[in-house]
């Protein structure tokens, strides 16, 4: 770390569990970010702040007036413009250090396999279950770890599905009902707290910060949801399901990741 | 005799009219009057009092406003056509006594009956907080009361960033900003507001130009300065909610002094390495007896037992995760919608990713809040803190 870095990352090595190791763990640190709405706006400026070293950000849409009413991360000037790059301008403008790679259409399975494998963390901010599904099946096979949230009007939910782990419950595991979970709605339809997505894009930065430093105890089998209007934490456990059409049978051994970075 | 014109003899039998005179006096007696025309035809007058749902959201959305199905329904259009459509889909709905207002809107304001021209967003506004406009405990009504609310921030910092981000994104009108400092590169590790071209700038500054480049309708106010006993009442009077994002402790006593002798709520939250804590200070709440900082800390600590004002360390995302809850609670207290953290303190450690609530009693004995306390004056808020050393 240079002078600089050292200025613009004290207060993160000041704390005895970062120091200047766990800085460099995160500025060594990809991650992929899908999903640049709600969730993933304060989800992306919080790890550019951090000084995750390279970020690659997914979204097919592009930015329209509906957004600004939660998605930070855009401005006025950026309407209608693809949201990647609207969000690559901005946390180049807060972090300039860092590598942003941009993929501005919908990943195929392959494709979300394929990055999956090459990140230390996968963080689920989109916006409905069909995506959800596609990005879990790729971290199960990749064995990569997944942070995940949703909100809708006053409630938010966020957890982290710890594919590294042997016996990690999956996403599948949690809400094994795709059409049941697609009949739920979105945003799009039932309206959003604004700063309900935001206090879920930061609880998914803080547990992707946890994971990359290895610290703390991450969400792993709980469940975090919040209900704003009485702004209430709950939390509820899960386990895996032995039967679940995606994380059984038995996973693989993990692929070294080394060769990818 | 055309399809349509068959069908609306079929609806004026099966419909009762009203006429605006019997309209008017049964909605003095509890009936719900129902404006169903557009909004652009809404925005040239609509009577006083009036539920304003356009036909196309109508059957969704009417239960929201009207929860009680054996409330009499007088239904309004322009002339007394649109109205019979819309009274036999809301019949069909379940309500059981639905009226239309013969002539409509039109023999409504020649007879005189009393209408207003009512304030409504504007086309690019009703985009902007579509999201809100679809939650019926926000709604078009509760956008209008974000726009014209104001909300003081102290400190243009860690807290203070996504707290204005979100304010401003959700559309609260007027936001202060109370912040002295430049924007130095340490900042930039949690302080989303700033960027790197920024260093050097003023906060409420760099920061007025991160919210209106995200929201230019509303209003940005930077007061540069350090608040104190002189100038700490000018300030705030002009605001309806205070969030306190300083991070020292002779602020936080004069912020709560102040907001105890004005009768503002003050959101308040203080973040340290991986942990942090929120909750609302407002012994004036009117739900519940809410307690002020002094009924859990009477005085300032002398200086060899207050904290170090040594920068401490702290996780990035942290004063984000609590900025975030501090928004809100201050948008929550604006609209008057569910509970606010009066009484209770809500504390998030990171580490173990729990939230845990404690209840905060109101002392009775509080020097500054309790009942019949006279204000004692501000003290002398020297900087209340150990040596740096």
């Amino acid at each position: 770390m240079d002078d600089k870095q050292l200025e613009r990352y004290s207060r993160h090595i000041l704390l005895p569990e970062i120091d200047l190791a766990g800085q460099e763990k995160l500025l060594d640190s990809q991650v992929l970010l899908i999903g640049l709405g709600g969730l993933g706006s304060p989800a992306a400026l919080y790890l550019a702040s951090s000084g995750i070293g390279r970020i690659i950000v997914n979204d097919h849409d592009s930015v329209d007036l509906g957004n600004l009413q939660r998605q930070v991360i855009h401005t006025t000037l950026d309407l209608s413009r693809p949201k990647t790059e609207s969000a690559r301008d901005h946390l180049h403008a807060i972090n300039p250090g860092l590598d942003i790679d941009v993929i501005g259409h919908r990943l195929t399975a392959t494709e979300l396999a394929h990055y999956a494998s090459q990140v230390d963390v996968v963080i689920d901010a989109s916006d409905n279950f069909i995506t959800r599904y596609a990005i879990n099946h790729a971290c199960v096979a990749t064995r990569t770890p997944l942070v995940w949230g949703a909100a809708t009007r006053f409630d938010g939910q966020a957890t982290t599905f710890r594919n590294d782990y042997e016996e990690a419950p999956c996403l599948n595991c949690l809400y094994p009902n795709q059409h049941a979970q697609d009949a739920m709605g979105s945003c799009g339809d039932n309206g959003v707290f604004a700063p309900v997505t935001g206090i879920i894009g930061g609880i998914m930065a803080a547990e992707t910060l946890k994971l990359l430093l290895g610290v703390g105890i991450t969400l792993h089998g709980r469940l975090l949801r919040i209900d704003a209007t009485a702004l209430e934490w709950r939390q509820s456990l899960f386990t895996r399901d032995p039967l679940c059409e995606s994380c059984s049978p038995p996973r693989q051994a993990p692929p070294s990741r080394a060769d990818a970075k | 005799m055309k399809a349509k014109d068959r069908r609306l003899a079929e609806l004026r039998d099966a419909i009762p009219e009203v006429s605006p005179e019997e309209a008017l006096a049964l909605s003095h007696n509890g009936a719900a009057l129902l404006d169903v025309r557009d909004t652009d035809e809404v925005a040239q007058g609509s009577p006083v009092g009036a539920y304003r749902l356009g036909r196309g959201f109508l059957e969704l959305r009417i239960e929201d406003m009207v929860p009680d199905l054996d409330r009499t329904l007088l239904v309004m259009c322009a002339g007394g056509v649109r109205s019979l459509f819309a009274a036999e889909s809301l019949k069909r709905l379940g309500y059981k006594d639905v009226r239309s207002v013969g002539g409509g809107f039109s023999r409504w304001k020649n007879q005189g009956k009393p209408f207003e021209i009512p304030r409504i967003l504007d086309a690019e506004a009703r985009e902007r907080y579509s999201r809100h406009l679809l939650m019926p405990d926000v709604g078009e009504a509760g956008q209008l009361k974000l726009l014209d609310s104001k909300v003081l921030l102290i400190g243009a910092g860690g807290l203070g960033s996504p707290a204005a981000y979100y304010l401003a994104a959700a559309g609260v009108g007027t936001i202060g900003l109370v912040d002295h400092d430049v924007v130095d590169r340490s900042n930039l590790q949690r302080q989303i507001l700033h960027t790197d071209a920024r260093v050097g700038m003023p906060k409420v500054e760099s920061a007025r130009v991160a919210l209106e480049a995200l929201n230019p309708g509303i209003e940005v106010i930077g007061h540069r300065t350090h608040l104190d006993s002189t100038n700490v009442e000018e300030i705030l009077s002009g605001y309806d909610v205070i969030v306190d994002g300083t991070d020292n402790l002779a602020t936080r006593f004069l912020i709560n002094d102040a907001c105890v002798k004005l009768g503002k709520p003050n959101v308040h939250a203080a973040v340290y390495r991986f942990e942090g804590q929120i909750t609302v200070f407002w012994p004036t709440y009117d739900k519940q007896h809410g307690n002020c900082y002094r009924c859990m800390f009477p005085e300032p600590p002398p200086p060899e037992f207050a904290p170090s004002c040594a920068e401490a360390g702290v996780l990035g995302v942290m004063p984000g995760i609590f900025g975030l809850l501090q928004a809100i609670e201050a948008i929550k207290i604006l609209l008057d919608l569910g509970d606010p953290l009066v009484g209770r303190m809500l504390h998030y450690d990171a580490l173990s990713g729990r939230f845990t609530e404690l209840k905060v009693k109101k002392n009775p004995h509080c020097r500054y809040c309790s009942e019949g306390a006279v204000f004692p004056g501000y003290q002398d808020y020297a900087q209340v803190c150990a040596s740096n050393a």
